[in-house]
C-alpha cells in the first residue's frame, strides 16, 4: 500500500508536469530569436557580399551552421561580437568575400547623370531619389555604402567616398599608451 | 543681501589660479577688418544662407534663415563684402570642420537698424524675448547652449548666475564683472521679468575680491526687482563654476543624471550671458563682442580683449604680438579643460572666454603615463561621484558599455582626476574618448536599425510590384489567347487594342499558313489529316480576324495567296 504523503507528491509533480508542459506550448517564442540577435549584429550594409541577398538571409545562414566571418563591412569587430555570441572561435575575415574598408557612401555626379533610374532599383535600402531622366541624388544619411549602385549605372557617375572624409567633425582620438615597466610615479626618476 | 560663504562642493582640487597676471592691465578693445563666420549649428546642421559670396551685407543683416523661433540667427557684425567661403576647424570638446564665410569690413559700419537704446520696463515677455532672438545669443559660459530654449522652459524658481569662474588662467568673467557690474544687474533684472522666477542668486568665488566689490556697488544701486538678489561667495575650490556643482553648493540640490537643471526648476546663466541680454534688450544691440582673457607663460602681456566675434585666430594673435605663437602651443580654455586650437583661420566665438598660450611646442597633448596604483586620489578629487579608476580600467580593457554603467555620462570631463593623478594618466582623455566612441556606436546602430526597416520595406515592395506585373502579364495573355472576350476592358474596344490583336492573328495566321506550306510541301499522305486540321484553324483565325476588323481586305489577299 502506498503511503498517502508518497501519493501527495506523485500528484503534485504531475500537477506541475502539466502546467509546464502546457506553458511551454502555450507561451511558445514563434521566431527564432538567434537569428534576431544575429542580425542585430550584422551591419544592415546589405551588400551581399557574403552571397546571401542582405544581412537577415545571412543571419539565417549563420543560426543555420554558415561560417561568421563572410561580412567584409562589419570587419574583425562584428566577427568577435558573432563569435561571441555563438560560443564559436573568432576567425579572421574570409578574404574570398572582401576585404574590411573603411565605411563608405555613394555620391551621384549629379551633372553627369542621365536618369536612367538603374542605380534606385538597384539600391537595396531606398537612398536614391530621382525619377525618370531626371537627375537622381544620394540621401546621404540613409547610403549603407552597398556599392550595388556602382554596376549598374550605365555613364559611371556614381563615386564610393569615405565617410570619414566628409564629416565635419575630427574623430576621437585614443588615449597615449603607458609606458612599459614603470609602476609607480618614483619610478620615472630612476 | 549677502550671506555667509558656502563651502560644501563635493571633490574638487585646488590647482595654482595664474589670474593675477592678466587682471594687472586694463582691458583693451580691438578691431578687425576680417570675419570669419562659421555657419555650421551645435547640432552638425548647417544654417541655410541667405547670402552668398560676393554679397554686400550691412551690420546686423540676417543671414540665415532660422527653422523656428528659438534657432539661431546669424547676423552681419559690421557693413561690408562677403568674400569668400573657407573651410575653419573649430578648437572645442568636439573639433569640427565648418564652412565659414568671410566677411571684409568696409569701414563705414553701416547698419540696418543703428543700435539705439530702448525702454524694457514696460514692454511685454514675448518682445524681451524677440529682441534676445534677434541678438543672436547663446551660452558664453562656455557650453554654448541656446540661451532662448533656455529661457523659454516653464516653471523656473530659482535663477543663478554663475559668476564663479574657477579655471586657472581664466579671468574674463572676473574683469567683465569688475567693469560691467551695473549691465550685469540690469540684465537680471530683464531676465527675472521673462521667467517670474521666485529667487536670484549669484553665485561668485570669495577671492574674486575686486569682482565683488564692484558687484556689490552695482547692487546696492538698483531698485528694479521685486525680489532681492542674493550674493552667494562660495569657497575657491575648482570645478565649483560647473552649473551642476554649483546648484548643489548653492541649494543642496542634485540633478538628476542625464538631465538639465530646468527639469527641477532652476536656471543656470553666466554672467557674460547676462550682460549681452542687456546690450540686446535696452541697447538693440546684437551679441558682437566679447571678453577674452589672452594668457599664458608665454605670452608677453597677459590681459583681456574686448574681441569681435568672427575675428579669426591668427589676427587675433597678431594684434596682441604673438606672431610666433604657431610655435608655441595654443589652447582654447583654461588651465584645466582645454582644447587645442589648429587652425588660424578658426574665428572667436561668443563661447571662448580665453586662448592659453603655453611655452610647449605643439604636438601630442598628453604624454605616455604610468599603470594606475589605486590609490583613490581621483575618486576623493571627483566632484560628479564617480569612481574615476573603476571607469578607467573599463575604458582600457574596452569594455566601454561597463563604464556606461558605471555613469560615465555624468563625468563634467573637468579633469580634476587627471591633477591628481600619481601616475599622471590622462583620465579625462580616457573618459572624452569612451563617450565619443560609444556615441559613434549608437549612431552606427541607429543608421543600422533604420536601414534594416529600409531593406525590409524595399524588399517587400519589389515583390509586391514584381507579383503585379506577372498578374498583368498573365491577363493579357489570358485575354489574348480567348478569342470571344471582348478587347481591352471589356466595356470599350480601344483601336490600340484592336491593334494589338490584329497583330497577334496575323502573327499567328502566318505561323499556321507556314506550318501547312511545310507539310504540303513534304507529300506525306499519312499527314494529310493534319494539313486538314491546320486549314480549319486557320479558317477560324482568319474568320476572327474578320469580325474584328470587317473593313480589312489583307485577309482575302491572305487567304488567296495560300490558296485556300
Amino acid at each position: 500500500m502506498i503511503p498517502t504523503s508518497l501519493l501527495v507528491l506523485i500528484l503534485f509533480s504531475l500537477l506541475l508536469g502539466l502546467l509546464l508542459g502546457g506553458a511551454a506550448l502555450l507561451l511558445r517564442v514563434k521566431r527564432d530569436p538567434t537569428v534576431e540577435k544575429i542580425d542585430a549584429i550584422l551591419p544592415q550594409t546589405q551588400c551581399g557580399q557574403c552571397g546571401y541577398p542582405g544581412c537577415r538571409p545571412y543571419a539565417e545562414a549563420i543560426a543555420n551552421g554558415d561560417r561568421i566571418n563572410k561580412c567584409p563591412p562589419g570587419g574583425q569587430a562584428t566577427i568577435d561580437a558573432l563569435a561571441n555570441l555563438l560560443g564559436k572561435e573568432p576567425l579572421p575575415l574570409d578574404g574570398e568575400h572582401g576585404e574590411e574598408a573603411p565605411p563608405k557612401v555613394a555620391i551621384i555626379r549629379e551633372d553627369e547623370c542621365i536618369g536612367c533610374t538603374k542605380c534606385i532599383r538597384a539600391c537595396p535600402v531606398d537612398a536614391i531619389l530621382g525619377a525618370a531622366k531626371k537627375m537622381h541624388t544620394v540621401i546621404l544619411d540613409e547610403c549603407t555604402g552597398c556599392d550595388l549602385c556602382i554596376d549598374p549605372c550605365p555613364v559611371d557617375c556614381i563615386d564610393m567616398v569615405d565617410v570619414a572624409s566628409l564629416s565635419p567633425q575630427v574623430p576621437p582620438t585614443r588615449p597615449p599608451p603607458l609606458k612599459s615597466g614603470l609602476i609607480i610615479a618614483t619610478d620615472a626618476a630612476a | 543681501m549677502q550671506l555667509p560663504r558656502l563651502r560644501g562642493m563635493v571633490g574638487g582640487i585646488n590647482p595654482p589660479a595664474h589670474k593675477e597676471i592678466s587682471l594687472r592691465n586694463d582691458p583693451v578693445r580691438l578691431q578687425t577688418r576680417v570675419f570669419h563666420l562659421p555657419y555650421r549649428s551645435r547640432s552638425g546642421r548647417l544654417h541655410k544662407l541667405t547670402v552668398k559670396p560676393g554679397d554686400r551685407v550691412k551690420g546686423g543683416q540676417l543671414l540665415n534663415v532660422p527653422r523656428h523661433g528659438s534657432d539661431r540667427q546669424l547676423r552681419a557684425p559690421t557693413s561690408g563684402l562677403l568674400q569668400k567661403e573657407i573651410r575653419v576647424l573649430v578648437a572645442g570638446r568636439v573639433p569640427h570642420y565648418s564652412p565659414a564665410l568671410v566677411l571684409a569690413s568696409d569701414g563705414q559700419d553701416v547698419w540696418e537698424h543703428p543700435p539705439q537704446p530702448r525702454a524694457w520696463q514696460e514692454v511685454s515677455r514675448h518682445e524681451l524675448i524677440q529682441r534676445i532672438a534677434r541678438a543672436g545669443i547663446y551660452g558664453m559660459g562656455g557650453g554654448g547652449f541656446p540661451t532662448l530654449v533656455k529661457l523659454q522652459a516653464a516653471r523656473i524658481e530659482t535663477l543663478i548666475i554663475n559668476a564663479a569662474e574657477c579655471e586657472p588662467y581664466i579671468t574674463a568673467d572676473h574683469c567683465l564683472l569688475e567693469h560691467k557690474s551695473d549691465e550685469l544687474v540690469q540684465g537680471i533684472a530683464i531676465v527675472a521679468k521673462i521667467l517670474q522666477n521666485k529667487r536670484t542668486i549669484i553665485g561668485i568665488e570669495e577671492n574674486m575680491v575686486s569682482a565683488l566689490k564692484a558687484l556689490r556697488t552695482a547692487l546696492r544701486a538698483t531698485t528694479q526687482m521685486d525680489h532681492a538678489i542674493e550674493l552667494q561667495e562660495i569657497e575657491a575650490v575648482y570645478p565649483t563654476g560647473g552649473e551642476r556643482q554649483l546648484i548643489n553648493i548653492l541649494l543642496g540640490q542634485e540633478v538628476p543624471s542625464g538631465q538639465l537643471p530646468t527639469t527641477i526648476g532652476i536656471l543656470c546663466l553666466n554672467v557674460a550671458t547676462l550682460c549681452a541680454i542687456y546690450r540686446a534688450v535696452a541697447h538693440g544691440e546684437i551679441l558682437r563682442e566679447r571678453l577674452v582673457t589672452v594668457t599664458g607663460p608665454a605670452v608677453t602681456q597677459p590681459r583681456n580683449y574686448w574681441v569681435p566675434l568672427g575675428m579669426p585666430i591668427g589676427v587675433l594673435m597678431e594684434a596682441v604680438g604673438q606672431t610666433n605663437w604657431q610655435d608655441q602651443n595654443l589652447l582654447m580654455g583654461g588651465g584645466m579643460m582645454n582644447y587645442p586650437v589648429r587652425d588660424e583661420n578658426m574665428p572667436v566665438g561668443a563661447g571662448h572666454n580665453c586662448f592659453l598660450l603655453m611655452r610647449r611646442p605643439n604636438g601630442e597633448r598628453a604624454q605616455p603615463h604610468r599603470e594606475c596604483i589605486s590609490c583613490g586620489l581621483c575618486e576623493q578629487a571627483c566632484p560628479a561621484h564617480l569612481q574615476p579608476q573603476l571607469l578607467y580600467r573599463f575604458i582600457k580593457a574596452d569594455q566601454l558599455e561597463q563604464a556606461e554603467e558605471h555613469y560615465l555620462a555624468d563625468c563634467i570631463e573637468c579633469a580634476a582626476c587627471d591633477f591628481v593623478c600619481p601616475s599622471e594618466i590622462p583620465l579625462s582623455h580616457y573618459y572624452v574618448f569612451a563617450k565619443d566612441t560609444l556615441k559613434e556606436e549608437q549612431e552606427r546602430k541607429m543608421k543600422a536599425d533604420r536601414a534594416r526597416i529600409r531593406f525590409n520595406e524595399h524588399k517587400q515592395r519589389m515583390t509586391q510590384e514584381a507579383q503585379m506585373l506577372e498578374a498583368r502579364r498573365q491577363e493579357r495573355r489570358r485575354r489574348l489567347l480567348q478569342p470571344n472576350q471582348p478587347i481591352g476592358d471589356g466595356k470599350t474596344t480601344s483601336d490600340e487594342a484592336r491593334g494589338r490583336k490584329t497583330a497577334m492573328l496575323d502573327l499567328q495566321i502566318k505561323k499556321t499558313q507556314q506550318a501547312i506550306a511545310k507539310w504540303e510541301a513534304k507529300q506525306d499522305p499519312a499527314e494529310m489529316q493534319k494539313i486538314d486540321t491546320l486549314r480549319a484553324a486557320l479558317r477560324q483565325l482568319q474568320n476572327e480576324r474578320k469580325q474584328l476588323n470587317p473593313k480589312a481586305i489583307d485577309e482575302e489577299q491572305v487567304g488567296m495567296k495560300n490558296g485556300d
